[in-house]
């Protein structure tokens, strides 16, 4: 009889203003020791069993929840979400947040000190916490100045410190950049293997890779119930069961699936899996060289966006001035996409800012001109014709009744009359087809991929030569992704992308700069900047799963740069049929 | 730079002075000076609160943003000194120099309403006196939030027996400032990239034209509100019915000396106005 540390059973829950249950009819039990990883995409109702795992639901969010809640000889749903906190600890996807103090050594011992423990305690379960989550010598750092993955950690700390038999993160990897997720899944991997905490973690689908690696059992969710459950194997390795439940599985395993192995026994689900999986195949055998992605070459195109030794230094004059952009210069030519990467601070978003006149060199003899136009001097109503910027939240713009609202503000701002703001709406209908059925719904109720194809319209009505579109992945489903990496490629436009989504850069650009501390270390066609392993690695910058497969199989003259599944494929399938 | 957010400095008002005698010294001085106007009298405490400021090493913005607020209180003041040319407004300064005019009043006073128009040296004064208050509440205030964590603040409102609910909402508040001026900025800058601009003259019209910012920044106080309490809540808040008291907040001689010489210095303040009218104009 296995020994249950949580027990959940039937449960189902309906928010109030919801029109059907979130969750429903739900059994899940965890093992002590276990890691669970909860798939789903937005909506699943994955972080809806996590808020009522904890409480949270329906103490503070209001909804009817019926079943059965046990963890630690306690009924969850008869208690309150401050007594269960001590037990099962909740982590949550945005670490801002759950950050409440200002120094990390307070923000952390905040739980303990809650529990009125004694002082010598609080300050042991402080330095376990912060020993767990590498943050020693943080202890007097204000939160803010950490990095994305600092502040994760920081989080996990503060829940970590109440020692909790069972600590629940919703998406904990999803918001950050390389280096965070590197830092936060080896955190996750050390509190299980190591101290052996039961640990829950969900997942929309776009960190399937890392998922696989550490989770001990896999639960998918969709619509609000569990659709497959089982062992990372036994679900990613399963070709029927992830095409019927519509589950991207790791690039490795996707790769098996296409070379036509059903067997989910052999099928690869690691990287080290996949590795030791082709290796067995290709050996003996030689490779042809393979085309890349046609891209016309660069000097043949008009600059339309020129960069010459910027600096910026925020802070300055203070005591604590922070140099985020360090003499850099760029030229981007028209129609190009591009990704800028690297790792938080690294000076992207500062670039891009200046870019579209928000932020001002602190140089005197800065160059930024987007199109002939020196956006350093120029007023934003003349930049916004040439450039734009769709923020990471779309939330943040968003203020009208309906979508047609929403979408015609910046013609109707413009003095447009109302029959010329109705055509063009209409003619960007037809070029997003996913926002026709949404015309008269509030910008603010709709789901998380169609919020993005309208903050996006909105600006493209304005008919900017140029987009910048931050984080256009985040907050986005896997099968959501796919279709806007495509829409964003067929614009005609020249399109900069800030990403820490090496997936989405290798799918959609052409060209990808990489920065590191206010400078570009890399600037080059995308094939070439990925297969420039070293160097990345000092960005810490970890390129897509299959790439890394074709970077660790060399020897078999596998090209260093392949991008996609598909790629990998084609290249393979060559070499395989030739073998048989 | 977050505005309204503690920030660790070395410097006595950070390291030397627990939040007592920070309390005291930012409450007392301006309760003792409620009633007063005469920039003389207000012009040490003034220079003392820009000194202390600079001592607790106050970042730019702090500066420029308190600059900026008492600037903007003042033009609203100034509106109201343009009728203060009645010497029976003033208790102490003579009507000579209250009435006197600085500009000349183009328009005639038999004009209803704006011919009672006038900037005299009264109003000025009041003004000065106005602005000199407002400069020193602001910059105290912001002294304390600048040099105070909100732990030392909820342990020292737990040593004084201040209720959790209380204790909640003041660690939410401070919380909720940094976060909402983060969004308010992130707000500004997406909506002035759709074309945004407010220049209407016409006040409901301009009003109208905000709604691109209040909207989203009242969806966003929604949500940081949820989210501070769902947080708050799953760290465990109140759950072992006290508090850990991780420092004894002791009383150093620099806290006893500042406490002492700002009760003297309020004492003498207060009584002075009722009994010299000492401040009054």
């Amino acid at each position: 009889m296995p020994d249950y540390v949580l027990e959940v059973e039937d449960l189902s829950v309906e928010y109030v203003t919801g029109r059907k249950p979130a969750v429903r009819k739900l059994f899940l039990k965890a093992k002590k020791g276990e890691l669970i990883a909860i798939i789903g995409r937005a909506g699943s109702g994955k972080s809806t069993l996590l808020r009522t795992l904890n409480g949270i639901i329906p103490q503070y969010i209001l909804a009817s929840v019926d079943g059965k809640i046990t963890y630690c000889g306690l009924n969850a749903l008869e208690h309150e979400t401050t007594k269960l906190a001590p037990h099962l600890g909740l982590v949550f996807e945005d670490p801002d947040t759950q950050i409440v103090s200002l120094t990390v050594a307070e923000d952390v011992r905040f739980g303990p000190v809650n529990l009125h423990l004694p002082r010598e305690e609080v300050l042991k379960r402080m330095d376990v916490a912060l020993d767990a989550t590498r943050l020693k010598g943080f202890e007097e750092r204000n939160p803010r100045t950490l990095s994305g993955g600092e502040k994760q950690s920081l989080a996990i700390a503060g829940v970590l410190a109440l020692m909790p038999e069972i600590l629940a993160m919703d998406e904990p990897v999803t918001m950050l950049d390389p280096l965070g997720k590197l830092r936060v899944l080896s955190i996750i991997r050390d509190l299980h293997k190591r101290r052996g905490l039961t640990t829950i973690i969900t997942e929309a689908g776009g960190e399937i890779e890392a998922v696989a690696e550490v989770a001990d059992r896999v639960v998918v969710m969709d619509n609000g119930t569990i659709m497959a459950e089982g062992t990372p194997r036994e679900i990613f390795g399963n070709k029927e069961i992830c095409e019927k439940i519509g589950l991207r599985p790791p690039q490795v395993t996707q790769l098996a699936h296409m070379m036509g192995e059903t067997d989910p026994k052999l099928v690869p689900i690691t990287l080290d899996e996949g590795v030791e999986f082709l290796a067995k195949i290709l050996k003996g055998k030689k490779m042809r060289p393979l085309k890349g992605r046609e891209v016309s070459p660069l000097r043949e195109r008009n600059s339309v966006i020129e960069v010459r030794n910027l600096h910026h230094t925020y802070n300055l004059g203070t005591e604590h001035p922070v140099k985020a952009l360090d003499g850099v210069s760029l030229d981007i030519y028209e129609g190009e996409k591009v990704a800028i990467i690297g790792q938080n601070g690294s000076g992207k978003t500062t670039l891009s800012y200046h870019l579209v006149g928000i932020l001002k060199p602190t140089n005197r003899n800065a160059v930024v001109k987007v199109i002939g136009l020196d956006v350093t001097k120029a007023d934003s109503l003349e930049i916004i014709k040439r450039i734009n910027y769709v923020f990471q939240n779309p939330d943040m713009q968003f203020f009208s009744i309906s979508v047609e609202e929403e979408l015609g503000y910046g013609l109707k701002v413009r003095g447009l009359p109302e029959d010329e703001i109705k055509r063009r709406i209409s003619e960007l209908t037809e070029k997003m087809p996913a926002i026709k059925d949404y015309m008269d719904d509030q910008p603010k109720t709709l789901p998380r991929g169609i919020k993005t194809y309208v903050a996006a319209g909105s600006l493209l009505l304005l008919e900017p030569k140029i987009l910048i579109v931050d984080e256009p992945t985040n907050g986005l489903d896997y099968s959501d992704i796919i279709p806007y990496l495509d829409f964003l490629r067929s614009l005609e436009q020249t399109v900069i992308t800030i990403t820490h989504n090496m997936e989405f850069v290798a799918r959609f650009a052409d060209r990808v700069i990489v920065m590191k501390e206010g400078k570009i270390l890399l600037d080059g066609p995308t094939k070439e900047v990925f297969s420039k392993t070293e160097m990345l690695r000092e960005t810490w910058i970890d390129p897509p799963q299959i790439t890394k497969l074709g970077q660790r199989l060399s020897e078999f003259d596998l090209p260093p740069d392949i991008l996609t599944v598909e790629e990998m494929y084609n290249c393979l399938k060559d070499v395989v049929r030739r073998g048989s | 730079m977050p505005l309204f957010e503690y920030e660790y400095r070395h410097t006595p008002f950070h390291t030397k002075l627990n939040p007592y005698s920070k309390a005291v010294l930012t409450v007392l001085p301006l309760l003792a000076t409620l009633g007063m106007f005469d920039p003389i009298v207000l012009l040490p405490l003034t220079v003392l609160s820009l000194v202390f400021a600079v001592i607790a090493r106050m970042p730019r913005d702090w500066h420029k943003l308190l600059i900026t607020v008492t600037v903007v209180a003042t033009g609203s003041r100034l509106i109201l000194a343009l009728f203060m040319g009645y010497a029976g407004y003033y208790e102490v300064l003579p009507p000579e120099l209250t009435e006197k005019p600085i500009l000349v009043n183009p328009i005639p006073e038999w004009v209803p309403w704006f011919g009672m128009m006038k900037l005299t040296w009264g109003g000025l004064i009041y003004t000065l006196g106005f602005n000199m208050r407002c400069f020193i509440a602001f910059y105290m205030v912001a002294l304390f939030i600048y040099t105070t964590s909100p732990d030392e603040i909820v342990q020292a409102l737990l040593k004084v027996k201040v209720p959790y609910k209380a204790i909640f909402v003041t660690l939410a508040a401070f919380r909720f400032f940094p976060v909402m001026t983060r969004a308010l900025e992130s707000i500004m800058n997406a909506q002035t990239l759709r074309g945004w601009v407010a220049k209407s003259k016409n006040p409901i019209k301009l009003a109208k034209q905000f709604l691109p910012l209040t909207i989203p920044l009242i969806g966003e106080v929604d949500k940081v509100v949820d989210e501070v309490t769902m947080s708050i809540t799953s760290r465990a808040f109140g759950a072992g019915g006290g508090w850990t008291l991780m420092k004894e907040h002791e009383f150093s001689y620099l806290d006893y000396t500042v406490i002492i010489l700002t009760i003297v210095a309020s004492v003498y303040l207060f009584l002075a106005f009722f009994l010299w009218n000492l401040g009054k104009i």
